[in-house]
């Protein structure tokens, strides 16, 4: 008995997946309140105002600054959007349906991926917005094109981080544990105040922030094709075992 | 020529630390029939639903869904699956999750047909996740029979139902049996597998005590009940031969024997005056209460 699908079957899933994925967490106002409005909010209050305006900063500081929020800015869509729904979708038993039924893992995983980039971009697009009408800003708009689209590929590297975390947590104290990795990971980089160097290390937003310093002629030291090749191999590598962890145990109840 | 397999589970066992789940548990589902796995709470009801999804994997035996293993996704297009636990996107409505749903069969129904079927269509535009649990259950069997599934796995399906949308949602059912769909049906509500099952496997401690059709497993219990308005005393129908049990509340009679027509015989001989005379034969209710008694004794 052939119960194969075709190709175009197929792609239709996982663009239809991706779809109400994405719809739905645009119906949500709170994930779409901290996703968007607030990383911009902050930016132009924390980042416009005090540290380029008031500090009359020169533009390489606010290519610097600039670099900073973009990374924040597409931490939350892919840590939180991606990662705790996870962890809450397997718990109310969604994973598990999804697994039962012909849905391939990676058509969910896609779509989710897919909504933590179209989050990522907008949130970093926001930004690129504000630091162009509000600070004394030399970035072309090539530049500002660049920040956004490794911002955006960035987005994949916390959607890794997130998915990590929730594919190990429960519904219930994933929030918190989301908490305790994001919090670390957004202080030690160095986004907000000095951090030593061997710190900052330690930080995978880090990385992200000196390849965007180094597009957009902010403060960067190193080898560009080092945290290309870090970034890389950690969103690889986390993914893979969090789909290892998945596709052993899509529910959480026995 | 032995009729085709769609689920067979063989020789399988499942523990969970030092619980046992499942032992030795051989089941087989067959085209077109209903098959409800009955059991009490803890019995291994869900436990060998996972397996025959493919949620979890048998620590022995075998599990075969379609004569491959539930794990891949090609036997997997041929199920739809209502599940006991289960929370659809909430901010989706009702047409939305169905067509998404759909999305991941090769040939599916409409979603006009689907809403049709299932008795949603009032519910199209609303948000699955403003819907009451009645209508939120009747979304989820939409969900499971979109796809035109040769088998439908419905684990407790109208728990949180009114009764106008059990009664559309035993009617679907029976419709899909008499278009060749398998059905595997998991219930606490006897009445649901007497009216609707052609076989019935009843679990206890991982184990099957009973398995046959309805009627053979109602037999094990050869019982009928019989209840009317008398003033005859319990001490006189208990000594009658056929008699088992005889209780009294208020001015009626509870009488339990093993066949009816000499008991009915004698109590309309004995009692002139005797009214509102009832007799039913023993269910599914009894039955499993017998078998599962035996069990835990």
């Amino acid at each position: 008995m052939s119960l194969a699908i075709s190709p175009r079957r197929l792609a239709r899933a996982y663009l239809l997946e991706a779809r109400f994925e994405c719809l739905r967490m645009m119906r949500s106002p709170i994930f779409t309140i901290l996703a968007l409005v607030m990383p911009l909010l902050m930016y132009a209050f924390l980042g416009v105002y005090l540290d380029c305006i008031l500090d009359k900063a020169p533009p390489a500081k606010i290519a610097t600054v600039f670099g900073h929020w973009c990374v924040f800015s597409v931490m939350w869509p892919g840590m939180f959007g991606f990662g705790a729904s996870v962890a809450i979708e397997r718990d109310q038993g969604l994973l598990a349906l999804k697994r039962a039924m012909p849905v391939p893992l990676a058509a969910y995983l896609f779509a989710k991926a897919l909504m933590s980039v179209l989050f990522g971009a907008i949130a970093s697009i926001l930004v690129a917005a504000a630091c162009a009408l509000f600070t004394q800003s030399s970035l072309t708009f090539g530049q500002y094109a660049e920040a956004i689209a490794i911002s955006t590929l960035g987005a994949l590297l916390f959607a890794a981080i997130g998915l990590f975390v929730g594919s190990r947590a429960t519904a219930q104290h994933v929030t918190g544990m989301m908490y305790l990795v994001y919090i670390p990971v957004m202080l030690l980089a160095g986004l907000f105040f000095p951090v030593p160097q061997a710190i900052k290390l330690v930080s995978p937003a880090f990385y992200l922030d000196q390849l965007l310093a180094y597009r957009v002629g902010g403060a960067a030291t190193g080898s560009q094709l080092a945290y290309v090749a870090i970034l890389v191999a950690l969103t690889a590598l986390l993914t893979a075992l969090s789909i290892r962890r998945l596709t052993k145990n899509a529910t959480t109840s026995t | 020529m032995t009729a085709e397999k769609l689920v067979e589970l063989s020789g399988v066992s499942k523990r969970f630390g030092d619980i046992v789940a499942l032992d030795r548990l051989d089941l087989e589902v067959l085209p077109g029939e209903l098959l409800a796995v009955l059991g009490p709470n803890g019995a291994g009801k869900s436990t060998a639903i996972m397996l025959m999804l493919g949620l979890r994997q048998p620590d022995l035996g075998i599990a075969r869904l379609f004569g491959r293993s539930p794990v891949d996704l090609e036997p997997r297009r041929g199920i739809g699956v209502m599940m006991q636990q289960e929370s659809l996107p909430s901010e989706l409505r009702v047409s939305e999750l169905i067509e998404l749903f759909s999305s991941y069969y090769q040939s599916p129904m409409a979603v006009e047909e689907v809403m049709d079927m299932t008795g949603t269509k009032s519910l199209k535009d609303r948000a699955y996740g403003k819907l009451s649990g009645g209508q939120k259950r009747q979304v989820q069997f939409a969900v499971a029979i979109c796809g035109r599934p040769k088998l439908l796995v419905l684990d407790e399906p109208t728990v949180g139902m009114d009764i106008q949308a059990r009664t559309m949602l035993w009617a679907t059912i029976r419709r899909l049996v008499q278009d060749g769909v398998s059905i595997v049906l998991t219930t606490h509500y006897l009445e649901e597998a007497e009216a609707l099952a052609d076989r019935v496997a009843v679990l206890s401690k991982g184990r099957i005590i009973a398995l046959g059709t309805v009627g053979e497993v109602r037999s094990i219990v050869v019982r009928m009940r019989i209840s009317c308005v008398s003033s005859l005393s319990v001490d006189r129908v208990m000594s009658w031969q056929e008699v088992i049990d005889v209780h009294r509340e208020e001015d009626r009679l509870y009488i339990t024997a093993h066949e009816a027509e000499n008991v009915v015989r004698s109590l309309l001989s004995a009692d002139a005056e005797l009214s509102e005379l009832e007799v039913h034969r023993a269910g599914l209710t009894e039955a499993f209460a017998k078998l599962t008694r035996e069990v835990n004794s």
